[in-house]
């Protein structure tokens, strides 16, 4: 069988104060937590799927502090004083048909085109989450995590990948969809196995890296534009990998003998077990201080003819197109209820007077809409936090119609995270930080 | 109206783009200087090159000393997965195995998984592969005699441990190591023993040595220093580019032996590697995963279908569809007359028992036997159940997605999307209607009709195959008419009256030929043709016509041109 041991990874994890009782997995991570500045603040960004609907969506507003969640977000209810719901926004840059792709967090238009036979859309620029990863969390072992369940892997077609995360033109920045080996990037710890110090593995590493630069610089005099450019992102990646071998020392005092012991292989009959997998180490990786920015997405924006059997979903795209909202709902509260999830395990570690959870912001936000799935023109945003207080939450904010964009949103995250933002994606079609959401 | 003359303008465009003929007046124009040329006057001879081949029936004459022949940009080209894993496993034998290390690696995000521009070294693609080479270091390292015989005795003989460095290092990167390289390999090698023993600094310097990017990219930038605006292949780069398209690995023995003894130089000389490679199956993988991802057909693996409507498609049948495709492909090329027209129209295919129970066909004595088909059901890849069952809903056929796949991959003419704000869902089955009923509406709405009558008629004849593939007579208890159509192609328009009709329409469509002539020329090049390939196209299908629709001949037409062991100086991607 292969199955996530979940529970071998979540062991203790929500127990709230009983967790120092369960292992020395998670005396580790509360000894980080509790090591963590309390000012310090995470971002989550959580992306859905298959459009989206007024019925499913709106909340019934009776003031802009007096509202009722819709019940596709029902399971944020506990967070609700906390939340603030924005809508209707205008995706303007929506390439059309199944999603915004890597629109939807770039906010500048995709290259290629979509539903071509030759050529396959890609990132037009930098998503918010690697832009705001890029301020805030340069001294972490990884400025960002992308994890998202739904990959080539389970649908065989590189359209079927959550577009979201990016480094800029042309560079995508690849979800881990597998709980096991997310969890090994994050916290291995192989000088342990090798009997050696994380300083000798360290060094080990570095004279292997030096020797792979020097090839490198051997080629790179030969090469020009694009094919120069291959090289150079070689390098930069390097970079980052010998910062996150550098760093390798925390990850391995968070964890002890939990790993996840099965590998996935991805069918629809355990994506819960792996959803859920996800969840747990985006929390893990929160609390252990190895990132403070997420990009979560537990389904694809459009296309897969798969299966969420578990919810009696026979193919979510189709759902929406079929304009079936029961079947769309469960599929949300089932997301919704991940969020949920990781704010309950964030919850359990306490950090000075509040707990993780507190310095932990939740942006959702739907990847589908195109032109087709029910309107480029109304995007929701949910918040879940308020950034240490530099939001102001327990609303619902009803803007005028096609009047802010995400990207003014995403501007005022930004700022309220410690990446202060004044524009985002096309300077045209953004106006700033939206008014009236910086508390 | 004003909409739908937009959708058929853009239908129309789009069609003209993709069959071979030259956007704009390109035909008319001379090849820029510097930037295209003549056939055959490219540095590396060419004696034998399709070019030199005199036109089809379908390529004028004339146009064929017009049409311009560019050559691609000086590139480094990153391994794909498979051929990643194709190369380590030549490299240490089972010590390479990395099994599925690489599944989840980004794809090139283009039509084929070698698309050279899309495939990345993104950080999380450059951890993945920094953990696989420290993987395969550490279990190559166990064995050091494996790697070379005189270290399993000594590994501090320093006379070995040079010679294993220009052997396997140069392997590795599939040339000889230049002087300089050598050097630093060998300094570093001391360093590491010095630093932490001669055992420790084996595993190192292959740790190195499989997350260089000389092992990581292959090259195609001719000699160092060369001047020219042309630049030919290297001998070794001409050795890894024919063995990379037609074998998805590094160059076999042969190969290899062929390229030390200077046996690459010419077109001739590559033609006889390029036949001996694709004489067989296990050195022509290259080709076979051209069609595999051609016609997606390891999609079907993933797919599930509603269980009570169709109890009988388990994962094991779904895998099944798949190896049929793939075994049926091998069986006509290998065991065949080689030709695309077979694939199109073959009355047997390669089938596991419980796909020839899906068949109503005979069961085969082992599994992917050849069997022949039920007369007058089957015709070739267009009635496989790989094809027939992805290509359509969970619970119904899907005549749309089928005359889609259709049009876009066997004739290069895909019309564009469907216009903002449509709902291209087609409306469900409701057991009273037909498909053919229910699209029907398409030719009442104008937003609708100008791309789909380019194409439903093409999936309309399959609608005698439901939703698995199964052959069936009847749709909502009515009798199915299959008749259709292509439409909108500049030598392959006609009526069909059924399937194999139309597979033999098909078989016989010179847009057919050229459509795959382009598609191969893609996976080969690992690019998208420019306007400036035409010239090279058009050889190609010539080539290919010439003999007759051999898949292999077009292979061999292809690694043959100047196209493919040239490229321009200066010129970038």
């Amino acid at each position: 069988m292969n199955i996530v041991r979940r529970r071998d990874l979540v062991r203790g994890l929500g127990l709230g104060a009983a967790a120092s009782l369960v292992g020395p997995f998670v005396r580790g991570i509360v000894r980080e937590a509790r090591g963590q500045s309390a000012a310090r603040k995470n971002l989550v960004v959580h992306l859905t799927g298959n459009g989206f609907t007024v019925k499913r969506h709106m909340p019934v507003v009776r003031s802009e502090t007096d509202f009722d969640l819709p019940p596709s977000l029902s399971a944020l209810e506990p967070w609700k004083k906390n939340l603030t719901l924005i809508t209707p926004l205008l995706h303007q840059v929506s390439p059309g048909l199944h999603g915004n792709g890597w629109s939807t967090l770039s906010c500048v238009p995709i290259l290629g085109t979509v539903d071509s036979d030759r050529d396959i859309p890609r990132p037009g620029g930098q998503s918010i989450d690697r832009a705001i990863a890029q301020v805030v969390g340069k001294g972490d072992p990884f400025p960002s995590i992308n994890l998202a369940l739904y990959s080539k892997t389970l649908y065989g077609g590189a359209l079927d990948i959550p577009h979201a995360s990016c480094d800029g033109p042309n560079k995508e920045f690849p979800p881990d969809w597998n709980p096991v080996t997310a969890f090994d990037k994050i916290f291995a710890q192989p000088a342990r196995a090798m009997g050696l110090s994380a300083q000798e593995l360290l060094d080990r590493d570095r004279s292997v890296l030096d020797l792979v630069r020097g090839d490198i610089a051997r080629l790179q005099p030969r090469l020009a534009g694009s094919e120069r450019a291959k090289l150079d992102q070689m390098l930069d990646s390097l970079r980052g990998l010998e910062m996150q071998l550098a760093q390798r020392q925390k990850g391995a005092s968070c964890q002890d003998n939990q790993r996840p012991t099965a590998v996935v292989k991805l069918q629809p009959e355990i994506i819960p077990e792996a959803a859920e997998g996800l969840v747990d180490v985006a929390a893990h990786a929160i609390a252990c201080g190895m990132t403070r920015v997420v990009a979560l997405s537990l389904h694809g924006h459009g296309g897969p003819d798969n299966p969420w059997p578990f919810l009696n979903i026979k193919n979510p795209h189709l759902s929406s197109h079929d304009g079936d909202n029961a079947a769309l709902t469960r599929l949300e509260q089932y997301e919704f209820g991940r969020v949920a999830q990781l704010l309950q395990r964030l919850a359990a570690f306490r950090n000075g007077s509040g707990t993780l959870a507190d310095q932990t912001t939740v942006m959702c936000l739907n990847a589908g809409g195109g032109e087709h799935h029910n309107g480029f023109d109304r995007h929701p945003v949910v918040l879940v936090g308020n950034a240490g207080g530099a939001l102001r939450s327990g609303r619902a904010v009803i803007l005028p119609p096609k009047a802010y964009a995400p990207a003014d949103v995403f501007c005022a995250v930004a700022t309220a995270v410690g990446a202060p933002m004044s524009t985002f994606g096309v300077p045209a079609l953004c106006k700033g930080p939206l008014p009236g959401l910086l508390a | 109206m004003l909409i739908r003359r937009h959708v058929l303008v853009a239908c129309v465009l789009a069609q003209t783009a993709c069959v071979g003929q030259i956007p704009g007046n390109a035909q008319d124009q001379p090849p820029a200087p510097g930037d295209a040329q003549a056939p055959g006057a490219a540095q590396t001879p060419a004696a034998t090159t399709p070019a030199a081949a005199p036109p089809s029936a379908q390529a004028p004459a004339a146009n064929a000393s017009i049409l311009p022949r560019g050559f691609g940009a000086p590139r480094i080209w990153k391994l794909t997965a498979t051929q990643y894993a194709a190369t380590t496993r030549a490299l240490l034998g089972a010590a390479g195995d990395v099994g599925d290390a690489l599944a989840g690696a980004p794809g090139s995000g283009t039509e084929f998984s070698n698309g050279s521009d899309g495939l990345q070294m993104s950080p999380p693609q450059v951890e993945q592969l920094w953990s696989l080479a420290a993987d395969l270091a550490s279990r190559a390292a166990r064995s050091p005699g494996a790697l070379a015989a005189c270290l399993a005795a000594r590994l501090d003989d320093r006379a070995c441990v040079a010679s294993f460095v220009s052997d396997f290092v140069g392997r590795a990167f599939r040339r000889p190591l230049a002087p300089a390289e050598r050097d630093a390999y060998l300094a570093f090698w001391d360093r590491e023993v010095a630093a932490r023993g001669a055992a420790a600094a084996l595993e190192q310097l292959l740790r190195g040595v499989f997350m260089s990017p000389h092992f990581l990219y292959r090259t195609e930038l001719g000699a160092e220093g060369a001047a020219g605006a042309r630049v030919a292949l290297t001998v070794p780069e001409r050795a890894a580019a024919l063995s990379y398209f037609l074998s998805d690995g590094p160059p076999d023995a042969e190969l290899s032996r062929a390229a030390n003894e200077g046996r690459l130089a010419t077109a001739a000389d590559l033609e006889a590697q390029a036949r001996r490679l694709l004489s067989a199956p296990p050195t022509a993988q290259g080709l076979l995963r051209f069609f595999t991802e051609h016609l997606r057909a390891d999609a079907i693996k993933t797919l599930t279908k509603d269980a009570k409507a169709f109890p009988t498609f388990t994962p094991q049948l779904a895998d099944e569809m798949a190896r049929e495709t793939s075994r049926f492909i091998e069986n006509v090329l290998w065991s065949g007359d080689g030709r695309l027209g077979t694939l199109f129209t073959a009355q047997f295919s390669t089938v596991s028992k419980g796909l020839a129970t899906l068949y109503g066909a005979t069961a085969p004595p082992m599994d992917f036997a050849r069997v022949a088909l039920p007369a007058g059901q089957r015709t070739g890849l267009l009635t496989q159940a790989s094809f027939l069952a992805r290509e359509a809903s969970a619970t119904d056929s899907d005549a749309v997605k089928r005359g889609l796949f259709l049009r876009k991959t066997f004739l290069c003419s895909p019309p564009p999307p469907p216009p903002p704000n449509v709902n291209a869902v087609p409306p469900p089955p409701d057991g009273a209607t037909t498909q053919r009923e229910r699209l029907g509406r398409h030719d009442q709405d104008p937003t609708c009709a100008g791309c789909h009558s380019l194409i439903d008629p093409l999936g309309l004849p399959l609608e005698m195959y439901d939703a698995v593939g199964r052959y069936r007579t009847k749709d909502a208890g009515k009798p199915i008419d299959a008749r259709g159509a292509i439409v909108g192609t500049p030598a392959s328009d006609g009526p069909v009256a059924d399937t194999v009709e139309l597979g033999a329409r098909l078989a016989a469509s010179p847009d057919a030929r050229a459509c795959l002539a382009r598609k191969l020329f893609r996976y080969a090049q690992g690019r998208t043709e420019r306007d400036d390939d035409a010239g090279w196209l058009q050889d190609f299908t010539r080539a290919f016509d010439q003999s007759g629709g051999d898949v292999r001949a077009l292979a061999v037409a292809l690694t043959t041109s100047d196209s493919f062991t040239t490229r321009a100086a200066g010129r970038t991607p």
